[in-house]
């Protein structure tokens, strides 16, 4: 008898995410998992600047000087759209643990609205920053 | 994997749910649950005040910045926001390890590595802030 048939046979235990078409639920869900991890390292952006404005105002320049450039700035733009997608995603969870919104209609329209919002509020605050 | 199974070949006596017993829950988790909503709920508030802050400060430069974060008011509440949010990433992250990484010291290492990260970021933070609202 050969080797492998010995061996325990994985079946498959509960239907994973490789087997669905995405959806825009499933989707978001992922989005907020993401876009948490992501977050959870650009704090340290957040975090260098304030060393830089404590650490005075040579360090400052440089620090901002680079916050400025344009790298600096698509990564702090798309930080802030992080930002608004994870807090809005996550007022839907905690409307989900309230246990409301629960039918399919229901969690759609909150995945469109949070998304929505996210995005308004992202452009929102950026050409607010700029124009000042 | 070919059709055709075979049950493993048993290496031990222990029934499965012998084997299984004690190896489930952990006895303990609300407290998790519970402090990642509060956080979060908390988290939203602060980021309506750093969304505030960031237009002020976008137009700023150094004397301008250091005197509106060493405004007491937006010092303290950049200090809540630090520790709201290094606290909540403490805990999301906690289950984002547990939920992917199953070799056992790795996973150790990964929580404590973790807990670690969230501690210097907010010690980072409150140093700095600090330094800057009582000017040293």
């Amino acid at each position: 008898m050969p080797r492998r048939e010995q061996q325990p046979c994985f079946r498959p235990l509960s239907p994973h995410l490789q087997i669905y078409r995405p959806n825009l639920t499933m989707v978001m869900s992922i989005l907020h998992r993401i876009t948490g991890a992501v977050l959870y390292f650009a704090t340290f952006a957040g975090v260098w600047w304030l060393m830089g404005l404590a650490s005075g105002p040579k360090y400052f320049a440089y620090v901002d000087a680079m916050f400025r450039s344009w790298p600096g700035l698509i990564m702090l733009f798309a930080i802030m759209y992080q930002l608004f997608h994870h807090a809005f995603g996550g007022i839907r969870h905690l409307i989900w643990d309230a246990d409301y919104c629960f039918s399919v209609r229901a969690a759609e329209r909150m995945g469109l609205i949070s998304l929505g919002l996210s995005i308004f509020s992202t452009l929102a605050i950026w050409f607010l920053g700029v124009m000042t | 994997m070919s059709a055709k199974c075979t049950p493993p070949e048993r290496k031990s006596f222990r029934t499965p749910l012998g084997r299984a017993r004690g190896l489930g829950s952990a006895g303990d988790g609300t407290g998790h649950f519970m402090a990642q909503r509060a956080t979060a709920a908390v988290s939203f508030i602060l980021l309506l005040f750093l969304a505030v802050l960031f237009v002020a400060l976008a137009g700023a430069d150094y004397e301008q910045a250091r005197r509106i974060v060493g405004e007491p008011l937006v010092a303290s509440g950049l200090v809540f926001t630090a520790a709201a949010f290094t606290w909540h990433m403490k805990l999301g992250m906690q289950v984002i390890i547990e939920d992917y990484v199953h070799h056992e010291l790795l996973k150790y290492a990964l929580l404590t590595a973790n807990v670690l990260f969230c501690a210097a970021i907010f010690f980072l933070a409150l140093i700095s802030i600090g330094r800057v609202t009582f000017g040293l």
